[in-house]
């Protein structure tokens, strides 16, 4: 696609989304900003020719594709967190229950820090359950003083209905806190895909080496399969948002970025997803 | 010096070995300065019950302005009782002494047995002040030294004597203070007191121990204060409620208002909330009442204008003096923030809103510590958890509290694992980075521990975990275990 | 199984790095049976003698190992690390030019290389570059792999990439980053295991001593520390294993080690050529200077055996090749001697009849039976060593003329190394375990003495800690190892070493502490270990004085001698020295070296020579002292263990007391070879380093056992060589110290003005205070006059005194006959604290005729106020009819600002005129005497106890002259004590000694106005009275009196600190006749009575009443607190 089409849908998403604040009750007071995903310096990343960057005042919905891609989520999940914090200042508010810390474990400040995430402006709350969890998110996502807010869904996923999403897009246009949730895997379904969540990602774990090599190589940087999960209204008027495409990108740690892993051979990643649906069917 | 210490055979100046030497089982403690000022101003903080006019006497005493207030305790010698008792009762060694000018008082709780100093127009006390020596005029080490070398040892040796000569060599000061002691003029270096124009009290005969009987009593204080104010046509700014408990310990509770303000329910409100807030963060006592409170003291530490012109002015200047808890870059959204955490804290509880305070040490599990977010009142360094750039993390993003056992095939004796299964899953691993050995801290004595060998792993389909192994192979262990203790993105 | 060699092994001289010696290193290196082991300090050489050594000792050629001389270079621009061994010997000096360079750019302790550096002498290095970048300032980037292009560009084929694999973050990426670094510069891959212990097990220590070098505790050092334990000398098969992945590496380690030739036996030592003067050969010159001494020793002609002496003496020196080495000697001798400095040579050749021609020495070898032979031996191999001591003052000119002769380019003080003893052992790990100051304080204190080794559990218990609490026992097990450990590298007070060519391609160079001193990396062992020539050039107080005394009797009395031409063994000095009246006297002061006076009575100068090596650790320990003292007091019949050792022991009464007869005895009775012998004084003297002593102990005691002698003999030979080892003294040591005792007797005893001057003018030295010397020259006759602004001068000076009587105290009434001085000694401006020279010189330059007032003085020599109240301080004015306290007041009153300008003359003269009189009160005498402590340490006026004589009367307290009259009989040896009569004398505390083998006995001496006192304190009665024994500075002892051969002593029951009474010291206004009383004693024979200054007299009005605890605190602090010893 050429430059002058990406940057005439950069106008309309934008348009659109002014639109869409300018219709919401009132309550909508930040300014939303545009976010790229990728390096500016480099190349397009894909995913903001896509998606022309990340707005802030929104909900994004990530899930694994499989129950052992949970950890691939979450480096994902707060890929897109870096990304926010690193263009404005404000804590990056994780919520968590206990369960979920228990089962899936809790964040780790010194890995944080080399995933690229400032461990100093993490705020983590752990909650007992459910309940509070998604109190506390909303609590969050209506708070000014985020740069981002993620959360680990994993217990409160039966408790998020779709008030609670709704109450949570509206907290977070009106605060402009972007808000990340982690889901279960295979948690996209029935009338969830019609909440008011701005984007879903699903992702699973790539290799980060090439497959055979000898002798054993060390393990790299991060790469993930991210498919766009967001079927409905928006994605429709979207140019190119196929649903079915699953992307393998890599997250630069060191300087906070996403980019496209064209390097890596896709048809082993590509099989490895379809070994992935096999498991999580 | 206290009288064991002198039993002992101690003397102040005296080195460590040879105090050492001479009472071998001398538990020394290194003169904590800080502490001890920080001690003598919580006495001095204390000694505003009496008075408002109290000030710390550097650097071993605090001075009193008590006229006026005497009648209060039962006269003077009351009162020097009072303060002595009442601070023996805290453990503390306290000398009180009365008199009619602070440099009086000063000489006579260092230099004399006299407690209450007769009245300066009298003979007697120039008596008395003759006798004392002329270190009490405050002077140097030096001054006192070469005076004694003159033979002017005590006040009286000076007093008697013609002050050109003696004031050309040691200096005119002598006898400014000699006459600041005596009353014949102010001192040019009594002690300066600063007590905020606005202030209210209530005395209590027992102490007042019950959170609604504070409130009320704040609540009425305000009231007090807010007509004060009203005549004043002005609005506090700041406010402190200083509440005295009986055992001597002294709790502040600041509040600021983004306003000027003398609405006396707002201002009781105000402390109703912080009183709260207290309880929060502190689990236990949260305003550690112990005995009780027997005074009660509100006073508006900041006042401003209260007109209505000005108002505009007024709420710009707020809000860029704010500060906050949570030290964030940003001034405003820092008290968002701050407002968050302390609503999050208050339900959920405040250990359950933590932040992540770098511990130096090797052990993955004790490298972070999670403090509750309301006690971190600055932004951590930066550039913590430092970590050497250019590889892929060593340190997974999310760790087990528990490493969760695992089966591993491994050769012996500190090979990569290259299957394991875990959750009942197996992975093929396909690349790996390691061993990474972390010893136990022999220093430690935990009894158990063992070394750990630590392997970054990828399986085939991308999965990367951080396994380690438990236990040198043949030294340690003849069987070593494996356990996954964290994830990677 | 592959050959391994570790090159990357750092040693302890690594300082605060390395947790293993050099020895162990190789030892571990030998027994993992590697092929070698590279020895590299950081930017250091000081640790690769000892690894030499060692291996040498070990034969370790023999099974195909070998010590490679290295070290790693660590720069200060971001270069990384660099292992770098010379090839041959001009790349060593290379080498150690390299580091001399950053040694001498960085301070004392620290070396600043850059790139370039290495750049210029690079030639013949093998380099190996490490992945580590340990320098303090930049951290490495890309730019330090940038550089490794560069350093492979210096050194073609001969530079390495070293890997290390110690189980880190980034093991495996780690090492294919190296080995594609190495690739792509076309480097071979070397293994290492960059080893900073020989085993795991040393990892808590290393721990340790990464806490103390950062200054941090063990709980809070953290990632600071090593994450394991694996940087440790592995097993070949190990180090296999790890570089599984890159086996070429190991393989490497064998052809880095091929390609290098040196070894340190390449340092042939080359004495210096200039020596040689204009004589074909040094032995030449040495020849001629020997005769051409000789003919000016004996002028009326060389006696026949002496001529015989210095050719047999000559002959051996040929066949060893010494000749260079004493003309060394000579040089500086002769050059000190053109100087007027006085100086003289002690060591094992120094007592030669060619150094006494050379005039290194003066010990007439024709009086004192001491052979050559004896000192220098063929079978050692070691050049001969001869420490010259000089006058302490003059010694830098010696120095320099060192420096200037040779250039700093050959010439360099040797290092001494700072070891670890067990007290600052213990400190550093009780500090690094996070225990209090004060525990730590405690617990360094258990350790008293110069040898204890470790800290002892009852000790421990005593100080109220559980030893067997865990950490306690971890930290005291890690002090344990630590003792030894060098700590940092010192300069030897006076070692230098001299080279033919240049010093730095040696040994590398460093900076010292002092400015304009640079010191050599090794210390005196490794230079003797590799023959490299080093001479001693000491600073010795007592020369000094003697130098000074000399001066004063060739001004005063017309005699012009020197230590050769003093008159020898006059019987007066024995008797003096035998009454023990030796304060001050050289060596033999002390307080147990005069409490041995009485019982040794010595009438020769061999008995000095015994006195002075008897009361030493070796002989104290091996239980030698009171076997010889009976013996020599013929209490025990003299018999020889065997006879084979007579020959040995004949001199010393069959009791062996210096430790060339230690030496003898392991080679005689015990079967070990001459150089065993010598290893075995050097295991000594490093003790615990290497944990050979007990091989040792075995080898002597049953070897002794084997041929006949007495276990517990063997035993207490052995003790006594450790004993030796720490503090060696032998015989020919001894002689050269019993010269200078003698000396400084003699001129004691003829001239005690004379001698009491120079002592003070030589101060600080010695065992005395000023004080106390003063007293003593009081009591031997000689006045003592105040110090003042009309007559004193800097130094102390003799006046003539014009007294006709000698006035003796009486317990040196026998000298009377022999006291030939006729002098007083006014006492210098030097004696009063807080002036300076240069000032004082000024005042006596315009003195003229000299000062009438205050303000004359300020004005004619413009000195500032604060130094005219340091004079008025130190009652300085009384000639100009002022004391102190009007003195003072006149200086206080004296413009202060200091402008002249602002003060015309008759302006501020008006003003004093017009000033009011003040009306002082006339300072108390007991305050003037407080005072003189205060600003002089000293008071001529009275003694402080006097004041309180009438106090301790009533007390019952005795002088302590009156000790020697209580009527006690004749005491038997070892009388029980209750038959002692029982006695309470008090005094100052001036002395409190405890020596560390003692068995805990402490020795009190204390003063009072007729004189001193000693006692003995158990410890039962220390422990019960610790807090008075020590805190006391006026205390009361109670006790039996004790009188042994003329030695008396309390021992001592009970003590009262009297302290307290000093604060009436000052407050002592009615007192003068307690003045008057103890001038009484003090001077009984007077025939012309001083009278008491009038300004004493003025009574002083009744002062108010005393806020007596603050005056005697003040008086307290101003008294001398007794200083301890141990």
């Amino acid at each position: 696609m050429s430059g002058r089409d990406s940057s005439e849908r950069v106008r309309f998403l934008r348009q659109a989304i002014a639109d869409i604040e300018q219709s919401g009750q009132g309550a909508c007071s930040a300014r939303v900003r545009h976010v790229p995903m990728g390096s500016p310096e480099q190349a397009g990343f894909s995913f903001d020719r896509a998606l022309g960057g990340l707005a802030t005042g929104a909900l994004y919905e990530v899930a694994p594709s499989r129950m052992s891609d949970l950890a691939a989520a979450g480096g994902f999940a707060l890929g897109l967190a870096a990304r926010f914090a690193a263009s404005a200042p404000g804590a990056i508010l994780w919520v968590s229950d206990e369960f979920s810390a228990h089962e899936n474990g809790s964040p780790y400040a010194p890995g944080l820090a080399r995933h690229g995430l400032d461990p100093a402006r993490v705020v983590f709350v752990r909650t007992a359950g459910g309940q509070d969890l998604l109190w506390a998110l909303e609590e969050a996502a209506r708070c000014k003083g985020n740069a981002a807010v993620v959360a680990d869904l994993w217990g409160a996923a039966r408790l998020f209905d779709l008030v609670a999403a709704r109450r949570i897009t509206q907290a977070a246009r009106a605060s402009g806190a972007p808000t990340i949730l982690i889901h279960p895997p295979a948690s996209f379904r029935g009338a969830m895909a019609q909440n008011g969540a701005r984007m879903r990602f699903e992702v699973t774990s790539r290799p980060s080496v090439l497959p055979s090599q000898a002798p054993r190589p060390v393990p790299g940087a991060a790469h993930w399969g991210v498919r766009f999960a967001k079927p409905g209204v928006e994605a429709g008027r979207l140019r190119g948002l196929d649903t079915e495409l699953v992307r393998t990108i890599i997250w630069e740690h060191e300087n906070g970025f996403f980019r496209d892993a064209l390097s890596l051979a896709l048809p082993a990643a590509s099989g490895a997803r379809t070994a992935a649906q096999a498991n999580s069917a | 010096m206290d009288g064991t210490a002198r039993r002992l055979g101690l003397a102040p100046g005296l080195s460590l070995s040879d105090a050492r030497a001479v009472a071998p089982d001398l538990d020394a403690v290194e003169h904590d300065s800080a502490a001890f000022e920080r001690r003598l101003a919580g006495v001095a903080d204390w000694c505003r019950r009496f008075t408002p006019l109290a000030a710390l006497d550097a650097p071993d005493g605090a001075m009193l302005d008590i006229t006026g207030v005497t009648h209060l305790f039962g006269g003077e010698a009351a009162l020097a009782r009072e303060i002595e008792q009442r601070l023996a009762r805290q453990g503390v060694t306290g000398v009180c002494a009365i008199a009619s000018t602070p440099e009086a008082a000063f000489a006579f709780a260092r230099f004399c047995t006299t407690r209450l100093a007769p009245p300066s127009e009298e003979k007697s006390l120039l008596r008395l002040v003759s006798r004392l020596p002329v270190a009490a005029l405050r002077l140097d080490a030096g001054t006192v030294a070469a005076l004694g070398r003159a033979g002017l040892k005590q006040i009286g040796d000076i007093h008697m004597r013609p002050r050109a000569p003696i004031a050309a060599r040691f200096g005119a000061r002598i006898f400014d203070t000699l006459d600041a002691m005596l009353g014949l003029s102010r001192s040019p270096i009594s002690p300066r007191f600063e007590s905020p124009a606005y202030i209210v009290e209530r005395r209590f005969a027992e102490g007042v121990g019950a959170r609604e009987q504070i409130e009320t009593t704040i609540g009425a204080l305000a009231q007090d204060l807010c007509g004060m104010l009203e005549r004043h046509g002005e609005g506090a700014r700041r406010l402190c409620a200083s509440l005295f408990r009986v055992d001597g310990a002294v709790r502040h509770i600041h509040a600021g208002t983004s306003r000027p303000t003398r609405d006396p329910r707002a201002l009781a409100r105000l402390f109703r909330e912080r009183l709260e807030a207290a309880g929060k963060t502190r689990d236990e006592d949260p305003l550690d009442i112990g005995y009780g409170f027997d005074v009660i003291r509100l006073a508006a530490t900041e006042v401003e204008n209260l007109d209505p012109s000005q108002a505009v002015l007024t709420q710009r200047r707020t809000a860029t003096a704010a500060q906050s808890d949570l030290d964030f870059s940003n001034g405003e959204r820092a008290e968002h923030l701050a407002d968050l955490v302390d609503r999050l804290g208050a339900r959920l509880g405040t250990r359950r809103v933590l932040r992540f305070v770098e511990q130096d040490t090797h052990l993955p599990e004790h490298a972070v510590m999670a403090v509750p977010a309301a006690e971190i009142r600055t932004r951590a360094t930066k550039g913590a958890f430092a970590f050497e750039a250019g590889d892929a993390p060593d340190r997974p993003i999310r760790l087990f509290e528990r490493p969760e056992p695992v089966e591993a095939i491994a050769s012996v004796p500190d090979g990569p694992p290259l299957r394991f299964r875990w959750r009942r899953l197996t992975h093929e691993v396909a690349a790996i980075e390691g061993p990474e050995r972390i010893a136990p801290e022999w220093w430690r004595h935990e009894a158990s521990a063992l070394t750990r060998d630590y392997f970054r792993v990828e399986d085939v389909d991308g999965h990367r975990f951080w396994l380690f192994r438990e236990g040198l192979y043949g030294t340690e262990t003849a069987r070593p275990r494996w356990f996954v203790h964290g994830l990677f993105a | 199984m592959s050959a391994y060699a570790e090159l990357a092994a750092t040693s302890n001289f690594t300082f605060l790095r390395g947790a293993s010696h050099p020895e162990e290193m190789v030892a571990q290196a030998m027994a993992l049976g590697h092929t070698g082991v590279g020895i590299a300090d950081r930017n250091s050489l000081a640790g690769v003698v000892r690894a030499h050594v060692y291996a040498r000792e070990n034969d370790a050629a023999a099974h195909g190992f070998r010590v490679l001389t290295g070290t790693r270079l660590v720069f200060s621009d971001g270069t990384p690390d660099i292992l770098a061994y010379p090839k041959d010997r001009p790349a060593y000096g290379r080498l150690s030019r390299l580091l001399t360079r950053g040694n001498l750019r960085a301070e004392k302790g620290h070396c600043r290389l850059m790139f370039e550096d290495l750049a210029e002498h690079a030639e013949g290095l093998q380099l190996a570059i490490l992945a580590t970048c340990s320098g303090e300032a930049v951290a490495p980037g890309p730019e330090a792999s940038g550089r490794i292009g560069a350093i492979a560009a210096l050194a073609p084929g001969r530079v390495w990439l070293a890997a290390c694999m110690t189980y880190g973050r980034r093991m495996r990426r780690g090492l294919m980053e190296r080995r594609d670094l190495a690739q792509a510069h076309g480097l071979p891959l070397l293994a290492t295991n960059d080893a900073h212990m020989h085993t795991a097990a040393r990892r808590p220590l290393a721990d340790v001593l990464t806490c103390v070098r950062e200054g941090v505790t063990i709980d809070t050092a953290g990632t600071r520390l090593a994450a394991n334990a694996e940087r440790h000398l592995k097993s070949a098969r190990e180090m296999a294993r790890i570089f599984r992945e890159a086996p070429e590496a190991i393989a490497q380690t064998q052809r880095f080690m091929a390609g290098i030739s040196f070894s340190l036996d390449q340092l042939a030592y080359e004495y210096p050529e200039e020596l040689r003067g204009g004589f074909s050969s040094e032995q030449e010159a040495l020849e001629h200077f020997a005769w051409e001494g000789a003919a000016f020793r004996y002028p009326d002609g060389v006696p026949d055996n002496i001529c015989a002496a210095i050719r047999h003496e000559l002959r051996l020196v040929a066949q060893m090749k010494y000749a260079a080495y004493f003309l060394t000697v000579h040089d500086i001798v002769r050059f000190a001697r053109g100087r007027g400095i006085l100086c003289q040579g002690r060591g094992s050749a120094a007592n030669s009849t060619v150094c006494f021609c050379l005039g290194v020495t003066e010990v007439d070898p024709t009086k004192h039976d001491l052979l050559f032979e004896r000192f220098i031996s063929p079978e050692r191999k070691e050049p001969p060593d001869i420490d010259v001591d000089f006058e302490h003052e003059r010694r830098e000119e010696v120095m320099q003329y060192i420096y200037a002769r040779y250039g700093r380019l050959r010439a360099g003080l040797t290092a001494t190394v700072i070891s670890y003893r067990a007290r600052s052992a213990i400190r550093d790990v009780g500090k690094a375990f996070g225990f209090s100051e004060d525990s730590v304080a405690a617990l360094s204190g258990t350790v008293w003495g110069w040898w204890s080794g470790a800290v002892d559990d009852s000790e421990i218990r005593r100080i109220g800690f559980d030893p067997d609490e865990p950490r306690l026992k971890q930290a005291v097990a890690i002090a344990d190892e630590l003792t030894g450990f060098p700590r940092h590298l010192s300069q030897h007070t006076g070692g230098f070493v001299i080279t033919r060519e240049r010093l730095d391609e040696v040994v590398p160079i460093a900076n010292a502490a002092m400015a304009e001193r640079t010191t050599v990396e090794w210390d005196k062992d490794d230079l003797d270990a590799l023959g490299i020539l080093k001479i001693d050039v000491l600073a010795l107080g007592m020369l000094s004085c003697l130098r000074k005394g000399f001066d004063l009797l060739r001004a005063h009395y017309g005699l012009d001698l020197t230590l050769a031409t003093l008159p020898s063994e006059e019987r007066c000095v024995y008797e003096m020295i035998s009454r023990a009246d030796t304060i001050g006297v050289f060596q033999i002061e002390s307080r147990a070296q005069m409490s041995m006076l009485p019982r040794l009575k010595p009438a020769k100068f061999y008995d000095l020579v015994i006195e002075v090596a008897i009361v030493r650790p070796g002989p104290i320990q091996g239980d030698m002292v009171h076997p010889y003292l009976r013996r020599r007091q013929g209490l025990e019949p003299v018999s020889y263990p065997s006879a084979e050792l007579e020959g040995v022991l004949g001199k010393t009464l069959g009791v062996p007391l210096f430790q060339e007869q230690a030496m003898k005895i392991a080679i005689v009775a015990a079967g070990f070879t001459p150089s065993e012998a010598d290893k075995l004084r050097r295991a000594m003297a490093t003790f615990k380093k290497v944990g050979t002593i007990g091989t040792f102990r075995t080898k002597m005691v049953e070897g002794m056992a084997a041929r006949g002698y007495e276990r517990d003999f063997a035993e207490a030979c052995f003790r006594q060589i450790e004993g030796f080892g720490t503090y060696g003294f032998p015989e020919s040591h001894a002689a050269s110290f019993a010269l200078l005792v003698y000396a400084s007797a003699w001129m004691k005893c003829r001239y005690p003005d004379v001698f009491a001057c120079a002592l003070m003018n030589a101060q600080p030295m010695g065992f005395y205070a000023p004080a106390q010397i003063v007293r003593d020259a009081r009591e031997h006759g000689v006045e003592a006059r105040e110090v003042d602004v009309n007559h004193s001068t800097w130094d102390n000076l003799l006046e003539p005194d014009d007294r006709d009587t000698l006035v003796l105290h009486p317990r040196h009434e026998p000298m009377r006959a022999h006291v030939l001085s006729c002098h007083a000694v006014r006492i210098g401006f030097r004696q009063i604290k807080g002036v300076r020279e240069a000032d004082m010189q000024r005042l006596v330059a315009l003195r003229g005729r000299g000062y009438d007032s205050v303000r004359d003085l300020w004005l004619r020599t413009g000195l500032s106020p604060s130094v005219l109240e340091a004079l008025a301080e130190a009652d300085a004015f009384r000639s100009i009819g002022l004391d102190r306290r009007d003195a003072l007041w006149a200086v206080r009153g004296l413009n202060r600002s200091g402008d002249k300008d602002d003060l015309p003359l008759f302006r501020s003269a008006e003003l004093g005129e017009q000033e009011p009189e003040a009306l002082l009160t006339p300072m108390p005498p007991g305050e003037h005497v407080v005072e003189d402590y205060r600003h002089l340490s000293l008071s001529l006026k009275a003694h402080p106890v006097s004041f309180l004589r009438a106090r301790l009367d009533m007390k019952r307290i005795l002088r302590t002259a009156d000790l020697d009259r209580v009527p006690t009989q004749k005491v038997q040896v070892r009388a029980p004590s209750w038959t002692l009569p029982r006695v309470s004398v008090a005094g100052l505390v001036l002395v409190r000694q405890r020596p560390g083998s003692a068995k805990g006995v402490l020795f009190m001496t204390i003063e009072d106005e007729t004189g001193v006192a000693n006692a003995i304190v158990w410890p039962k009665v220390f422990e019960a009275q610790r807090a008075v024994v020590i805190g006391a500075r006026f205390v009361a002892v109670t006790g039996r009196l004790q009188n042994e051969a003329g030695v008396i002593h309390v021992v001592a029951e009970h003590f009262e600190d009297l302290t307290p009474m000093l604060g009436l010291l000052s407050l002592q206004g009615g007192a003068v006749s307690a003045l008057a009383r103890a001038d009484e004693v003090k001077r009984p024979q007077e025939r012309t009575k001083k009278p008491v200054p009038e300004i004493m007299l003025r009574l002083a009005k009744a002062e108010p009443a005393p806020e007596a605890a603050h005056q005697a605190e003040e008086v307290r602090r101003v008294m001398p607190r007794g200083r301890n010893f141990q």
